[in-house]
């Protein structure tokens, strides 16, 4: 499509083919053991799946057990969950509600490598000694300037804290804000030595929308003189129009190339933590499965250790923390304190309850509150519980009701697509009346599909007053990403208004 | 809570997960590149997993008459990629990571950097294109818009990179 002799589209063509035929295979091919220490994401994409063919299998039964409060499992044998999920016995500690003790745990901390005592009896790095070279790149919208500092001569110096910038254009200081960003940095001086440079990193957002800036040259104060190196380039704009935001470049600062954080070790760092947490549930049921902490040493469980379960729900995060039950743990050293003696596996029940809604897929998670945070995760496939509390409860809604709720979902839908046909536009996060569009398009979004995703009964008054929970799919016309990032529920209070409906959005009941 | 039913044309299936898997697969590759030009490294399939798992969630009111799969599976990858991008930022110096194992050139790093700038319109259209490697109607179909003004969009965004690389084609 693009005229032969345009020589930017041979040089994107020819680029990207070697971005494409260097990139890692997709996810769900690739081998397990992406990254050490984690479930890749392919195994873990089709534990979630296999989850969910589970709870479509299982739906009719969670309602028989959702109705059954007594706080027994909502997840009977038969769902492929390998023994770990057994029912408390003689061979599992039994779950209590202990609360937790934050104890002191005993622990040893390794430095971070390199030492920064390494760096400590050399002098300042002067801008002779060194020589700077940049990479960088822009990933969904923001910049990244590199800087590799390189040690021109023999003598090894340092440098610390943070660099004194200077953005430029043509030599003049641009007016971009500077922000030290420290956050996961490197604790100390940086020892620059041959083969061992200092690097920095420098990423900004290009917020900017007053007007556009550029910035071609970036210069670094030092001792003795300065350095200077490529800047950004120019800015363009993600941020609201005429809004006049000035996004601040952040500026980490000097780093070694590689370097380990220091670790802090407790008793427990060797500690084995195995569980499956990959289950199907119901909304607000009871939740249990079972944890397998395995030492290779004999560990003395004396101060017990806290422990955590997490669950990510679509309304946020739910922690709770309990301490472990270690009163209960059957070994006991010779002094009577409760172990995990070397390599046997000891089980512990857990208990709690679903916290998401559903039907979703959510992150279960368990650890160990030690400074090692030894712990497993899992998906929770929650279907939908049981009815709660509302009207809906009390009263279903007979054959009559439901026909005009569907109705009105339907007039919602139409609604929608007048919207879109006559080109009307979106203001805000606002409806807005036919009558009441602003005069001219220039600067707002159009619609350019919008539709009902579903529907729950929020409230119900009448047949002829009530309100919906309506989650709607609103695209804008140009815009590859659905509108508010997808996520656009509203609460539609209905009115019977003749033959029809009035039709009332709010962003809360 | 009482699901009552889903809008004009939409069905609640029990779509089984074998299905979504078989269907979904044949796009993973276009998915999987969309997604590294938008977050490097392990972040890319961390987003196609997040991008799969909601894909799955909302599989039920995916509607064969509004379009294929492809453009509908690629909005979601988008959607996700930006919300990675609120949520969470690198923590570690990262010295050379680029979204992939290329070898860059100089002159390739200038190229990033060019692309960097462009709007996030122009940069959409040239990262399908160029390096998902997706025609003009599928890209259309994504962003919404006439085939002809994704190849105005390229166009511009091929004027503006000339402009920062220095017009010269390296």
């Amino acid at each position: 499509m693009a005229e032969p002799e345009d020589p930017m589209d041979a040089r994107l063509r020819q680029y990207a083919g070697r971005w494409r035929d260097a990139a890692a295979p997709p996810p769900a091919v690739d081998a397990d053991g992406l990254r050490p220490g984690r479930r890749s994401a392919s195994s873990w994409w089709v534990a979630a799946v296999s989850a969910a063919a589970v709870a479509a299998v299982i739906v009719g039964g969670t309602q028989l057990v959702g109705n059954d409060r007594d706080g027994r499992p909502s997840d009977p044998a038969g769902t492929g969950q390998p023994t770990e999920t057994a029912k408390p016995g003689d061979d599992v500690v039994p779950w209590a509600a202990l609360p937790a003790t934050h104890p002191q745990l005993p622990t040893e901390t390794t430095p971070p490598s390199p030492d920064p005592a390494e760096a400590a009896g050399k002098p300042p790095c002067r801008a002779s000694d060194l020589r700077a070279a940049t990479s960088g790149g822009a990933a969904a919208g923001t910049h990244s300037v590199n800087v590799r500092l390189a040690l021109v001569g023999s003598s090894p110096c340092r440098l610390e804290g943070y660099p004194d910038l200077v953005l430029l254009d043509r030599g003049r200081p641009v007016d971009i804000p500077l922000r030290r960003d420290g956050a996961g940095a490197y604790p100390g001086p940086v020892l620059v030595a041959a083969g061992h440079p200092g690097v920095l990193r420098l990423s900004w957002s290009s917020d900017w929308c007053s007007a556009p800036v550029r910035n071609d040259s970036i210069r670094m104060a030092l001792p003795g003189g300065s350095l200077t190196f490529r800047g950004f380039g120019g800015s363009s704009c993600y941020g609201t129009p005429g809004s006049g935001s000035r996004a601040p470049v952040d500026v980490t600062p000097f780093q070694p190339l590689t370097w380990r954080d220091a670790a802090v070790r407790s008793p427990y760092a060797d500690l084995q933590v195995g569980a499956d947490l990959d289950l199907a549930v119901a909304a607000a049921a009871p939740l249990e499965f079972t944890i397998t902490l395995t030492s290779p040493t004999d560990l003395v469980l004396d101060p017990c250790p806290d422990y955590r379960i997490v669950q990510n729900a679509e309304d946020g995060e739910h922690q709770e923390a309990y301490a472990l039950n270690c009163a209960a743990v059957p070994h006991k050293d010779d002094q009577g304190r409760p172990y995990l003696p070397a390599g046997t596996p000891v089980r512990f029940a857990m208990r709690t309850t679903v916290a998401g809604q559903g039907p979703s897929m959510e992150k279960l998670g368990w650890t160990l509150d030690t400074a090692d945070q030894k712990g497993v995760a899992g998906t929770l496939t929650v279907s939908a519980g049981p009815a709660q509390t509302g009207p809906t409860t009390a009263a279903p809604l007979g054959p009559g009701d439901r026909r005009t709720v569907r109705s009105a979902v339907t007039a919602i839908q139409a609604y929608l697509d007048t919207w879109r046909r006559d080109g009307m536009f979106l203001a805000a996060r606002q409806y807005v009346e036919k009558d009441a569009q602003p005069p001219s398009a220039v600067g707002l979004p159009r619609l350019s599909s919008g539709k009902v995703l579903h529907a729950d009964l929020s409230s119900w008054e009448s047949a002829d007053h009530f309100t919906l929970e309506v989650a709607l799919d609103l695209h804008i016309v140009g815009d590859p990403l659905a509108w508010n990032d997808g996520e656009n529920d509203r609460f539609v209070t209905v009115t019977r208004d003749g033959g029809g409906f009035r039709l009332a959005f709010a962003t809360s009941p | 809570m009482e699901a009552v039913l889903l809008g004009e044309g939409v069905t609640v299936t029990d779509g089984s997960a074998r299905d979504f898997t078989d269907w979904v697969e044949p796009h993973l590759p276009a998915m999987t590149r969309f997604a590294g030009r938008l977050l490097p490294g392990p972040d890319r399939d961390d987003l196609v997993q997040d991008a799969l798992v909601r894909a799955w969630r909302r599989w039920a009111t995916y509607d064969e008459g509004r379009g294929a799969p492809l453009p509908w599976l690629l909005a979601i990858v988008a959607d996700q990629g930006r919300r990675g991008r609120l949520r969470s930022r690198p923590a570690a110096l990262a010295w050379s990571e680029h979204g992939g194992a290329v070898e860059l050139t100089p002159a390739d790093v200038d190229l990033e950097r060019a692309l960097g700038a462009l709007t996030r319109r122009q940069r959409t259209a040239v990262d399908l294109y160029y390096f998902v490697d997706l025609d003009v109607a599928t890209i259309a179909a994504i962003m919404g818009c006439a085939p002809g003004t994704v190849k105005a969009t390229l166009s511009q965004a091929r004027a503006r990179l000339r402009e920062l690389v220095g017009g010269d084609d390296g």
